[in-house]
């Protein structure tokens, strides 16, 4: 599986790495089996000096400035050969230096090299990992990067600049022209193409793109690409849009929501499955108040801290198909049963943590439940109380001891609650979905292993989360941090997906396409955008019940 | 005050002289960054990025492209100059300089009260002029092998080190030869530029044939094969769940075994079809097959081929289907029935070449190819995208020479004869007009100016050297790089492109025209109001 990235949403990715990574590691030196089938995700390669690497099959895309301290070619294959201007093949006097000042590293890069160059984890054994503050410290995604990258992942656009005044990278066509570029696309394709070279039994790819600007028409240009070279294979896209926006004029949110209309426009033809991820609750003109987690206090304008969530969302919905055990499933099947009946659109949802108290039993949580279960990650959209069709939800961090207490008493108990019937987690909690919810046809699918949030993760949790991640009584200790989490996320297709169109496509219709000359000047024609809004009217008329057979 | 403070109280703006003279120093801060890098003597420039990423390169369309221009009116050069280099691949750092000249000059009549709306009609009038002397100027060739040598010399010589230069100027030249159809324009993309990160630069060579950058997925398919017939086809091998959700099709595990092993007998008996053809012209005698697909191959049907000791190939390059049928012969197939041996295309060689954990498969000795590979070769990232960037331009210009039927004299000839017309011109010119072909004649010469001041030569001392030589002589001259004397482009066999200098006149005198006619520069959007 490839996952390719545009922008803020490479800060995404990294997270689930980061997650992955540690585990991965662990497999590998101590040779346990683990329940994650890392192969998915991760390649197995050898360097030019011999070294057997482990990297993520990721490509990426960010504009020139933004990977800060990263090295595009990744320093796996490379080692630092230090050139001075004399090593050159032009006569010495006329070679020029141009050097950029070195970008500073912040602390937990400069343990994370420690610990590389020693080749030894530094840390006694059994001790607690270091907890690291990086929430001031962090500007862009590299800054927390974990995971190594293989010399093909990262591509870089040169022609946009960084929050460049002058030249913002910001309009959806600006993206889609780029993708024409003949050099961009061959150099583009070529990389996805020796992945997918590489892969035995490819299931299909996961998209992540930034809704909101320039990298919108890039990503569906390149889902666009895939649907017509790969297929067969399934494309799961998450358009993501930031959490918040700094001093923004009316203008740049319109331009804003344009760019969304127009990439949903695109995926709604392309893609298998979108599902619009925000941790604000409407998203479209402005990301609006952020969701709320019970047992979370983030910063919804740390992109840091936004990223985080969503990348939790991420890892742990789509462990569904990246499981070894269990019933054996694909992408595929997610996708097609989730967009039947032309609804392409889904709404993410994630509870984090998954809040059972120390030393409880599943079952006792779920039947003490108040509220949801989870809290709804797209945007304008509510699962709250909302008709649920089809969901796959994705339960991790509860192990099977911790299903319900050890049986005591008579077996009247058990006649009268089924739920002393089930004998798993899936059973259980798929069990709780029928109870709670009116004809959901759900999946369910449950891991052991939890979702692991030492640093670089941001330590965002409530003080009354334990080491553990449960929920307990008492603080936690100022000095430690919390190790790993239970999770639960879950993708719906849900009467609220229509909602949401419905609300993008009313902001959107607002908007005079005359008065935006950037998108008329890169291309985009009035009809087109006519085009776009009836698509996107019709998207939604596909959410309406009353078709319904 | 300016009008638009009545609209919008906040705006910025510039009027006039002082707008002039905005785009004026811009011009002229881009000009110097780019003017040391003119000519086979100008400087390398050595980039290097915040977290140690570098970057060698001389070529003017390279820099613009790493550099981060703020300026919109630098900007606005630097987009026309990469505009240039997207039609012709060259002349990027001409352009900039002429620009910035073509300001620069104008700025003197102009701060002695010329209007400049005058001097670009004087512009207008001495760009006709120019394109008559350069029609005049011209040498009609018929492509010889000889004359694309020189032209290709000239153009990468100006980019890498001479030595590499002669490497990769035979290389360009039997390439876009080897591509090259009589009556057909010439497709590029036909000369596949593959990369390996191995040896040195200039053990960079050109392959009659073809480079894939994958190999075969098997551990017993054989890695050296002869007399090869090539299968290039679009058919998928590979087995996949029916897009249709099959839960509505199974109700049982068994039902489900069936099903799937249903589908992947469907993809076993297109394997099969190959197979038997192999079976059919290959055994029994010396000959082998190698099967190349745009589509997947899976673990298990790779097996059947590794058992046949067929080398099969996956997921080649979409445009590879075309090269591979032009290399070898053959077409491309995107059905594998009724396979015949008309269909199938032939090498005598084909092998792998493993590096570390990249594979490259080599289809050679093919009997006529017309799709060839440039193997480009370095030992580090750096020297690779040089090279690359080098060996791009250069086919550009063997192309453009083909293409245009003839060349024009370098080495600055063709800037001081046109210079010397003008001014000649200048005095049949009516009115003020002709302080702008003044101007003009003057701006051009800025290219051997900056060629003779790279190399290390006074730029007055040369000028009028080399402007006395062509007097005398009543034929081009052009600059010596090594003596700093004239010579004749033609017998030092330096030549530029007929259409990078057309292009550079026209492009050049309508930027330069259109930034002088600027007399309000304002920032008034909704997006420069702050806070």
């Amino acid at each position: 599986m490839i996952i390719s990235a545009f922008s803020f949403c490479s800060y995404v990715p990294n997270f689930s790495y980061c997650n992955l990574k540690n585990e991965a590691g662990f497999v590998y030196n101590a040779d346990t089996p683990s329940e994650i089938n890392h192969d998915i995700l991760f390649r197995e390669g050898v360097t030019s000096e011999g070294y057997v690497t482990f990297t993520p099959r990721l490509l990426l895309v960010d504009l020139k400035g933004n990977i800060s301290h990263l090295r595009q070619e990744g320093v796996l294959y490379n080692h630092n050969q230090a050139i001075t201007p004399s090593d050159i093949q032009w006569p010495a006097e006329k070679v020029e230096l141009i050097c950029t000042p070195k970008e500073e590293k912040n602390v937990f890069l400069n343990d994370l090299e420690k610990e590389e160059n020693a080749m030894i984890n530094t840390e006694a054994l059994g001790s607690l990992p270091k907890v690291y503050n990086l929430d001031n410290v962090v500007n862009v995604w590299a800054d927390y990067l974990q995971t190594r990258y293989h010399p093909r992942t990262v591509s870089l656009i040169n022609q946009y600049e960084n929050n460049s005044g002058t030249n913002p990278f910001d309009v959806f066509n600006y993206g889609a022209n780029l993708w024409k570029m003949e050099q961009f696309q061959d150099d583009f394709i070529d990389r996805i193409r020796l992945y997918v070279e590489e892969c035995e039994n490819m299931q299909g790819f996961h998209i992540l793109v930034d809704g909101s600007d320039g990298f919108a028409g890039l990503g569906t240009s390149a889902v666009e690409y895939l649907e017509d070279e790969y297929s067969t294979k399934s494309r799961l896209v998450f358009p993501a849009i930031p959490s918040s926006f700094i001093n923004t004029t009316p203008r740049q949110d319109s331009v804003r929501v344009l760019n969304l209309a127009l990439s949903f426009h695109s995926l709604a033809d392309h893609s298998s499955l979108f599902v619009p991820l925000c941790t604000g609750s409407s998203g479209w003109r402005q990301p609006g108040a952020p969701r709320q987690f019970p047992h979370l206090l983030y910063n919804e304008s740390f992109a840091y801290h936004s990223s985080a969530i969503l990348a939790t969302a991420l890892d742990t919905m789509t462990l569904r198909y990246r499981l070894k055990t269990g019933i054996y499933s694909q992408l595929s099947e997610m996708t097609d049963t989730l967009s039947r009946l032309g609804r392409r659109a889904a709404v993410a949802s994630l509870g984090l943590p998954f809040a059972m108290g120390y030393d409880t039993y599943l079952q006792d949580t779920l039947e003490k439940w108040e509220g949801p279960l989870w809290q709804t990650l797209s945007p304008s959209s509510n699962l709250e109380n909302d008709r649920v069709w089809i969901q796959s939800v994705v339960l991790r961090g509860v192990p099977e001891l911790r299903l319900r207490r050890a049986q005591r008493g008579g077996r009247m108990q058990q006649d009268t609650n089924p739920a002393y019937m089930c004998s798993t987690v899936q059973e259980m909690l798929s069990l709780f979905f029928s109870c709670c919810s009116y004809a959901t046809a759900s999946h369910v699918t449950s891991a052991n292993v939890p979702c692991n949030v030492t640093s670089p993760f941001p330590q965002f949790f409530s003080e009354f989360v334990g080491l553990d991640g449960s929920v307990r009584i008492e603080r936690r200790p100022q000095n430690i941090g919390v190790y790993s989490v239970p999770a639960i996320a879950g993708i719906h297709s849900c009467r609220s997906a229509g909602e949401m169109l419905e609300a993008l496509h009313s902001d959107v219709r607002k908007l005079k396409l005359k008065r935006f000359h950037n998108f008329c000047n890169s291309g985009l024609e009035e009809d087109e955008y006519r085009e776009c809004l009836d698509h996107l009217a019709n998207l939604r008329e596909c959410y309406h019940e009353e078709f319904d057979i | 005050m300016s009008a638009i403070t009545l609209l919008n109280p906040k705006a910025e703006f510039a009027r006039a002289a002082q707008a002039l003279a905005i785009n004026i120093s811009a011009a002229k801060g881009i000009q110097d960054v780019m003017r040391t890098n003119l000519g086979p003597k100008g400087t390398m420039k050595m980039l290097v990025s915040g977290s140690g990423d570098i970057k060698i390169t001389k070529d003017g369309n390279v820099l613009l492209h790493e550099m981060q221009i703020q300026h919109p009116t630098a900007s606005l050069i630097a987009r026309a100059s990469t505009a240039q280099d997207d039609m012709t691949g060259d002349g990027t750092t001409s352009t900039v300089l002429v620009i910035g000249e073509l300001l620069k000059q104008a700025d003197l009549y102009i701060s002695e009260g010329l209007h400049p709306r005058t001097i670009t009609e004087g512009f207008e009038t001495a760009r006709l002029r120019t394109l008559e002397v350069l029609e005049q100027i011209k040498i009609k060739v018929e492509p010889t092998r000889a004359d694309l040598l020189n032209v290709a010399r000239t153009s990468l010589c100006t980019k890498i080190h001479q030595q590499l230069g002669d490497v990769l100027t035979d290389i360009c030249v039997d390439a876009v030869l080897a591509v090259r159809q009589s009556e057909m324009p010439i497709d590029l993309h036909m000369v596949e530029i593959m990369e390996m990160q191995h040896k040195t630069s200039t053990e960079t060579n050109l392959v009659r044939g073809l480079v894939l950058d994958h190999g075969s997925r098997h551990p017993d398919m054989p890695k050296r094969v002869n007399n090869a017939y090539i299968l290039t086809c679009n058919v998928s091998m590979e087995y996949e769940k029916s897009e249709v959700t099959s839960g509505f099709f199974y109700k049982s595990a068994e039902e489900r075994e069936k099903l799937v092993s249903a589908e992947r007998e469907f993809i076993e008996k297109r394997v099969q079809k190959v197979i038997d053809l192999k079976k059919k012209l290959c055994d029994k005698t010396n000959k082998s097959f190698v099967v190349i697909n745009q589509k997947g191959i899976d673990a298990m049907s790779l097996d059947m081929f590794a058992k046949e000791g067929i080398i099969a190939l996956r997921r080649a390059k979409r445009r590879n289907m075309e090269r591979l049928a032009l290399a070898c012969g053959g077409s491309a197939m995107n059905s594998v029935d009724d396979l015949t041996e008309e269909h199938l295309g032939f090498a005598g060689l084909v092998y792998e070449h493993v590096l570390g954990e990249n594979k490259f498969t080599f289809v050679e000795e093919c009997k006529f190819p017309q799709s060839v590979t440039i193997l480009i070769k370095g030992p580090n990232k750096h020297t690779l995208t040089q090279v690359k960037d080098a060996v791009r331009d250069g086919l550009r210009a063997i192309k453009n020479a083909i293409d245009d039927g003839c060349l024009i004299p370098g080495a600055g000839a063709f800037e001081i004869a046109a210079s010397q017309e003008l001014f000649r011109y200048k005095n049949e010119v009516k009115g003020k007009t002709r302080l702008g072909v003044q101007a003009y004649a003057e701006a051009l010469l800025i290219i051997p100016k900056t060629l003779a001041v790279n190399s290390g030569f006074d730029a007055q001392d040369t000028i009028v050297k080399l402007q006395e030589e062509a007097q005398l002589l009543g034929e081009p001259v052009g600059l010596d790089v090594n003596s700093g004397e004239a010579l004749r482009p033609s017998d030092a066999g330096i030549f530029d492109n007929y259409i990078v200098k057309k292009q550079i006149i026209n492009s050049c005198s309508v930027i330069a025209s259109n930034l002088l006619l600027v007399d309000e520069i304002m920032r008034a959007g909704m997006s420069s109001l702050k806070g």
